[in-house]
């Protein structure tokens, strides 16, 4: 059932003051958010997991510190954005290559979407995860995080700002630049699957 | 028209198929595809590389309850090593998880791995979080001096984009052949960074984004000699599987 405002800043509140189910409650209301976004980040299902491990930390150590000044949830979102990237500064120098230039790269089978009935269908979906992965890795990190919060997430303009602390400019500047290089790559590689999008 | 409004067009087209556009921006483009339909077009196509994006990157693998209590099993062991560092000293202003906390997670973590519980039936379980911390008097002064060494390392007006971004916090304080050292982590998003386009830079020293910085002052009157707390580490995470 969804919570009020009121009672979710309650449960912040007492989380804040120490109280173990509050915090509790806390990490289960944002868990999947954070491990989504770490996925989306890293494209990678043990990296999110890892990522997600190092943000419930943070958040375990710092509640303490949220100071209220902006909303709880793009706290936690700022947490993970940061989290996903440092990981992948720390780690991208280890990344397996490509063996052979494909759409896996090194990719666990274990992050490959669950079968489904249509076996046609989960092979266009694990297509089409590969080439999200590989058109997102490309992109800078500020225009991926932008991307991610955006156009994935669907956060509106003035959270991703205020998630990033960035301008509301600066969200508009970087995800055209994030468009554009993802468009022209789709035009260059998969031209024919990009059609099929078309409005 | 000129570069600048070009580029300007260019920014609307891509963003013309959301709810980005201001109502006097989007008549602007509107007018410019009458006149221009290849730009219609090209606004499409960023429509569509969008949702292609959107189908690839909202396939979220699901994560089994397992998988959530070894996140848990993998907080505790940080914790627990953690707790090291925090001796009774430093447990006057570093929050600190109780031992029995601790233990309560290590159960609640096992138990978890033990039962394999499902996604659907499983929930978080841990010890309570620090609360909200104030710092005792000496803590206070020594943090604004550490405050002025940081103003004087990066002073205005050219750094004050990155000033403002910084985040200094006070880490611990301990005494080396009777000089008190004050340790303090100056950190930064490195999203922040990125955009203002500028490494850290205090000192001379450091170029990373997160970085110690040592700042000595005359012993107090009152201390006593004490062991410096080990270095933390910042190894990749270590989740047990």
């Amino acid at each position: 059932m969804e919570q009020t405002r009121d009672v979710q800043d309650a449960i912040i509140a007492r989380a804040m003051r120490g109280d173990a189910a509050a915090f509790t409650q806390v990490l289960e209301r944002y868990k999947g958010l954070i491990f989504q976004l770490a996925y989306q980040m890293s494209g990678r299902k043990d990296d999110a997991l890892d990522i997600t491990q190092e943000v419930f930390l943070k958040l375990y150590t710092q509640i303490g510190t949220y100071n209220g000044k902006h909303q709880f949830s793009s706290w936690v979102y700022r947490m993970a954005v940061n989290a996903s990237i440092d990981y992948h500064r720390k780690h991208k120098r280890h990344r397996m290559p490509s063996l052979d230039g494909g759409p896996e790269q090194g990719r666990p089978a274990a992050d490959l979407p669950s079968p489904a009935e249509d076996p046609s269908q989960v092979s266009g979906k694990a297509e089409l995860a590969a080439i999200f992965r590989d058109l997102a890795d490309e992109l800078p990190e500020n225009q991926r995080v932008v991307f991610v919060l955006k156009d994935l997430e669907e956060r509106d303009s003035a959270e991703v700002a205020d998630i990033l602390n960035i301008t509301e400019a600066t969200v508009r500047s970087h995800l055209h630049a994030a468009r554009k290089k993802i468009r022209d790559r789709l035009v260059e590689r998969h031209k024919g699957l990009l059609d099929q999008y078309m409005p | 028209m000129n570069e600048r409004d070009k580029e300007q067009l260019q920014e609307w087209i891509a963003l013309y198929h959301s709810d980005m556009l201001r109502p006097e921006e989007r008549a602007r483009v509107e007018a410019w595809f009458e006149r221009h339909p290849e730009a219609r077009a090209e606004a499409d196509s960023y429509a569509a590389a969008v949702r292609l994006m959107q189908k690839g990157g909202r396939q979220i693998p699901r994560v089994e309850g397992e998988e959530w209590a070894q996140i848990i099993g993998g907080m505790q062991n940080k914790l627990e090593s953690e707790s090291v560092l925090t001796d009774a000293d430093l447990s006057t202003y570093v929050p600190d998880p109780t031992p029995m906390a601790l233990r309560i997670l290590r159960v609640a973590a096992a138990v978890l791995l033990l039962c394999g519980l499902s996604y659907g039936g499983y929930r978080v379980f841990v010890p309570a979080p620090p609360a909200a911390h104030k710092p005792d008097p000496e803590t206070t002064r020594l943090q604004q001096l550490a405050e002025q060494r940081l103003a004087e390392a990066l002073p205005d007006p050219e750094n004050l984009r990155t000033r403002k971004i910084l985040q200094s916090t006070f880490q611990d304080k301990f005494l080396v052949d009777q000089t008190r050292t004050v340790k303090m982590k100056i950190t930064a998003n490195p999203v922040d960074m990125e955009d203002a386009g500028k490494a850290l830079v205090i000192e001379g020293g450091s170029s990373s984004a997160a970085v110690m910085w040592i700042l000595e002052e005359e012993p107090a009157a009152d201390a006593e000699t004490e062991n410096p707390p080990a270095p933390s580490t910042n190894e990749p995470s270590n989740r047990p599987r």
